[in-house]
């Protein structure tokens, strides 16, 4: 419509087989061509300016009310380098790091986004866009992960978390197709296996999926998650004994561990305050790195000497390292912090009983009850606590009070049976004895006693 | 990370303001917003009758503070019940204030449809900090009994008639001091007598404070304290008043602990005998397979129903169960957090279920769902999709002069069931139901109107409890049923009622606890579609006889007594 439109203005211009033009109207037309240009040269800066001005983002605010103040000051340095330098991808990116890297995922998306315009072959900017958007809005973080997939730097771990991705949102053929592609690539890979398996299962192949699972059953990236499939699978396939042995074996198994993936690896980087920091020091206690646990979570309680749980988390690596005293006095500065702090009087007292300090333990327990009357294992102890003591009937109590709030405590039921049968209730320690036997079949203990309590009777 | 950062994000600056009128008039002109437009102009399937009604009722979640006490932001539920047998559905709301809060208020509905509160001395006028709410009866008395779970307590409410209830929980043996959420009653051991299971949610420590990750203050999660295990309480029969016994040990339920929330009793396998469906937050659920000698197996993950595909816990919560698409075979949703898609398991050999969350269009639904219902709101003959939505953490982005629930608030969501199964988001077209920011909780299916149209009661933490008329456009025909035990002068909970008419079998489950802690109208209610009358309507009880019903003209209610009906043969559905 607006070239027509031009086309009929153009008809009723001067008629050019007329008179010949006058130099007043040559002039005229002159200085009506420099003004053509002057406008069509300033319409093309102004266009310019408009396109430039769209495309240099503006570095976002991010509200940081309530954050650990050196999360606040990594926000703003990093924040402060990408206005230093507006055109810089990796500025950009790291900004966005940072943010992910605290959990800040909806204001890291933004910013990653910036970061893709800017390098659009860097492969990390669409993945954490992708990872930052996809629990909430799972079709463009698919979209994203898609994209950071297909460009030369996605590697194996890109690809992998796509699959998953999609097999979590239940997009079974797509991600059965990358799960191919990934184990064509790596026959072995354990993780590319599962997901194929767990396609298999959805699928109802039960017997196909058994045969892939089988491959991985023992990895441990993939044995947990391995066995809770083949569990099912071979119930399906009607092997109910097999069925159970898988079922135990994925409850006993520990979480899988998550497949190396160097890009969450260069996020975790940028972490700091106090809670990533005490997550990481319980991890390495959780390996069983303890020396460098206890050295880690020094520092951190230097760092933060008013945090409770700083001091409760370098007592829990003293306790797992037998430094009976040294988790006392974290316990103490613990407690100063915060005199309410239920696991603080509970591990006090674990610690006051492995010293053969009933009292104290008696009365640490009784405390953390005290601040927690549903506190289940606390009556267990002190149970335990008060046996040490010689008050029978006191730790009786404690028993049963422990099993009104935990049933499911065999070593309650068991200790409460042992208390009944001295004081000649065998009726009721069988009763509780077949519980425990019950919870624990393969407790020889509880059985042999369970048959001399019914012999007695 | 619920409800994307926006404040400070947005018009920081004017080129934002530009870009962003720029980006609003290009999705005007995009196929999706006319789509939107669309949906937005079709008939809403609920309108707010709350003050209309004068249904007055704000939830009190106890002070709110540094402290960021966690059973706050978990409660509480709801329920329809009609506890004075006038054929009126009345209305018990919970408050969560703690024992100096709120006192729980009892609503009862009057001829006119109005409801007047009628708590002040009726014995349901009591404070804590409450969960959930069960009803059944418990004496066979014909009168429903309640029973209220609360964080460090359980109670039962025995109903003596002209709106009074008293407290009988210690002499009636039901001892459970811990954190109590979703309640159940059903007939576990087929002796005639309601028995009651309880969940326990998680072994909570007030002095743990939790932070996100950028050290901001907020709730705890559950991953931060172990699991507990959940009660069974048998009924013991004739005796005066109620008697339970704790059969938790016996029954085997103390062999796994979890993190109850949400409950379902119903014949899962088919073998006549009700089983036990429960929704761990965080963990894997709980399938409790009745053994028929008092004792339960747990088999939630050889049946398909202990995780979502990929083999992850999710954090399950509200529970609910229809046959979605007209196999005959029931399917089991269940409501999740923000951060997982919700999840249908569809039954697809009996006893044993996939999930299908995907094939049904609600792979990509995000929300932190709680009390949900699959129930028939347009009665086209396929059960709809209902659930309320809220936060469990601080939505990123809420600052902290906003109102303090609102910081967790979310919308509630509708989805049409458009045949076989598939779900289409309608939830553009319910503002009333799905345009109000709140921390969604309980929700609970009743017919208060007695129109055949379900009508939705919804309640939310720290704010106004709300009941929402059907006003859905007829699309089909209906029927309600109300199956009884005249023996008994109940309702004949764990009853399953087949409705045939027009050659399809529509299938209803009898049992008002599912959802979030919450208790639903006992009734069955069927859309029918386009029959104007049923053929038939199939019975089996719970204590595993079978009996037909001749069949009649629909847009009615019809009462059903055991024993009135033709015998039929009852297989186990295997």
């Amino acid at each position: 419509m607006r070239e027509s439109r031009l086309r009929s203005h153009r008809g009723n211009e001067p008629d050019v087989t007329s008179a010949p033009p006058t130099s007043a109207s040559l002039h005229f037309k002159r200085r009506r061509l420099l003004l053509c240009v002057v406008l069509a040269i300033a319409a093309l800066g102004v266009a310019g300016a408009v396109v430039w001005w769209m495309r240099v983002p503006t570095v976002p605010a991010i509200p940081t009310e309530g954050l650990d103040a050196d999360v606040v000051a990594a926000i703003a340095k990093a924040r402060g380098d990408v206005a230093a330098r507006p055109q810089s991808a990796g500025a950009w990116g790291r900004f966005g790091m940072v943010l992910f890297a605290h959990e800040l995922y909806a204001a890291s998306v933004p910013v990653f986004a910036a970061a893709e315009r800017l390098d659009p072959a860097d492969a990390r900017w669409p993945y954490f866009r992708g990872l930052a958007l996809i629990q909430q809005q799972p079709d463009e973080g698919v979209a994203a992960l898609e994209r950071a997939a297909t460009l030369p730097s996605g590697t194996f771990s890109v690809r992998l978390e796509l699959a998953e991705e999609l097999l979590k949102l239940c997009r079974v053929d797509e991600a059965d197709a990358h799960f191919r592609a990934l184990f064509a690539e790596q026959p072995e890979n354990p993780r590319a296996l599962l997901g194929h398996g767990q396609v298999l299962a959805s699928r109802g192949d039960w017997q196909g999926a058994v045969t892939v699972l089988r491959k991985i059953a023992d990895h441990p990236t993939a044995r947990r998650a391995a066995r809770i499939a083949l569990a099912e699978a071979y119930y399906r396939l009607g092997d109910d004994a097999e069925a159970d042995r898988q079922r135990r074996l994925a409850e006993q198994a520990p979480n899988d561990l998550r497949w190396p993936d160097p890009f969450l690896l260069q996020a975790k980087e940028f972490q700091t305050g106090l809670k990533p920091s005490l997550d990481h020091g319980l991890e390495l206690l959780a390996g069983g790195r303890v020396e460098e646990a206890t050295a880690f979570l020094s520092r951190v309680v230097n760092d933060h000497p008013d945090s409770d749980k700083a001091h409760l988390a370098l007592a829990r690596v003293f306790i797992r390292a037998g430094t009976l005293d040294g988790a006392e006095r974290e316990l103490h500065a613990a407690l100063q912090v915060n005199p309410a702090l239920v696991e603080g009087h509970f591990l006090l007292a674990g610690t006051a009983l492995a010293q053969g300090n009933y009292d104290a333990a008696e009365r640490s327990y009784l405390r953390a009850i005290q601040l927690k009357p549903s506190y289940g294992l606390a009556y267990h102890n002190l149970g335990e606590c008060r046996l040490k003591q010689g008050k029978q009937s006191q730790a009786a109590a404690a028993f049963r009070e422990a099993l009104r709030l935990r049933p499911d405590l065999t070593a309650a039921h068991l200790k409460l049976a042992e208390l009944l049968i001295a004081d000649g209730n065998a009726a009721e320690a069988i009763l509780h004895l077949e519980e425990a036997l019950r919870l624990d079949p393969r407790n020889d203990h509880v059985r042999r006693l369970l048959e001399q309590a019914r012999a007695r009777t | 990370m619920d409800n994307m950062g926006r404040k400070g994000m947005l018009f920081s600056s004017p080129r934002h303001f530009i870009a962003f009128v720029v980006l609003v008039v290009a999705a005007g002109c995009s196929p999706r917003a006319a789509e939107l437009t669309h949906a937005e102009t079709e008939p809403p399937w609920f309108e707010d009758v709350t003050e209309k009604v004068g249904l007055d009722f704000t939830h009190d979640p106890g002070p709110v503070g540094p402290d960021y006490f966690m059973p706050q932001i978990m409660g509480s539920g709801c329920a329809f019940l009609d506890f004075d047998g006038d054929g009126r559905l009345d209305i018990y709301l919970i408050h969560n204030g703690g024992p100096s809060g709120k006192k729980n208020q009892l609503f009862h509905q009057e001829a006119d449809g109005t409801f007047r509160d009628v708590s002040a001395g009726s014995g349901l006028d009591v404070a804590g900090y409450g969960m959930g709410v069960a009803v059944g009866d418990v004496n066979n008395d014909g009168r429903p009994d309640v029973l209220l779970t609360e964080y460090g307590g359980t109670h039962l409410f025995l109903n003596q008639g002209g709106g009074r209830f008293v407290d009988i929980s210690k002499e009636a043996g039901l001892d459970n001091p811990l954190w109590a959420t979703a309640a159940a009653f059903c007939d576990f051991d087929r002796d005639g007598w309601l028995d009651l299971v309880v969940l326990n949610y998680l072994d909570y420590d007030a002095s743990v404070r939790c932070r996100s990750a950028g050290g901001e203050l907020d709730f705890c999660g559950p991953r931060m304290f172990p699991g507990t295990v959940a009660r069974l309480y048998r009924n013991r029969g004739p005796l005066p008043g109620a008697r339970f016994e704790d059969v938790t040990g016996k029954a085997g339920l103390n062999s796994v602990r979890g993190k109850g929330l949400g409950v379902l009793c119903a014949d899962f396998n088919g073998d006549g005998w009700p089983d036990i469906f429960v929704a761990n937050d965080q963990m894997a659920n709980h399938f409790w397979i009745n053994q028929h000698d008092g004792t339960f197996k747990e088999e939630a993950l050889l049946r398909g129903v202990a995780y979502s595909v990929g083999g992850a816990a999710a954090a399950n919560m509200g529970v609910a169960w229809a046959d979605v698409d007209g196999d005959g075979l029931p399917d089991l949703f269940v409501t999740h957090l923000v951060d997982e898609s919700h999840t249908l398991w569809k039954q697809e050999t009996r006893g044993f279920f996939q999930d299908r969350t995907a094939a049904a269009g609600l792979a990509a639904v995000r929300s932190t769902g709680f009390g949900t219902a699959l129930v028939d709101f347009n009665r086209n003959g396929w059960p709809d999709l209902v659930f309320v939505n809220g936060g469990v953490v601080r939505n990123r982005g809420a600052g902290v002069a906003d109102p303090f629930w609102m910081q967790y608030a979310q919308y509630s969501q509708l989805f049409a069931n458009v045949g076989q199964g598939k779900f289409r988001d309608i939830s553009a077209s319910n503002p009333a139901l799905c345009r109000v920011l709140n921390v969604g909780r309980g929700l609970a299916v009743g017919d208060f109107d007695n129109d055949g149209a379900p009508d939705l009661l919804l309640t939310t933490a720290g704010g106004k409890a709300r009941l929402l008329r059907n006003v859905a456009p007829a699309n089909g025909h209906w029927l309600t049923v109300r199956a009884l035990l005249p023996e008994a002068k109940r309702d004949a909970y764990g009853a399953e009622v087949t409705v045939r008419a027009g050659g399809r079998m529509y299938w209803r489950l009898l049992n008002p606890s599912y959802s979030y802690c919450s208790s639903n109208d006992p009734r069955c209610h069927f859309g029918l579609g386009s029959n104007e009358r049923y053929d038939a309507i199939d019975v089996l009880w719970p204590n595993g006889s079978a009996e037909v019903f001749p069949g009649g003209a629909a847009d009615r209610q019809v009462e059903l007594r055991r024993g009135e009906g033709k015998p039929t043969s009852f297989a186990p559905r295997k």
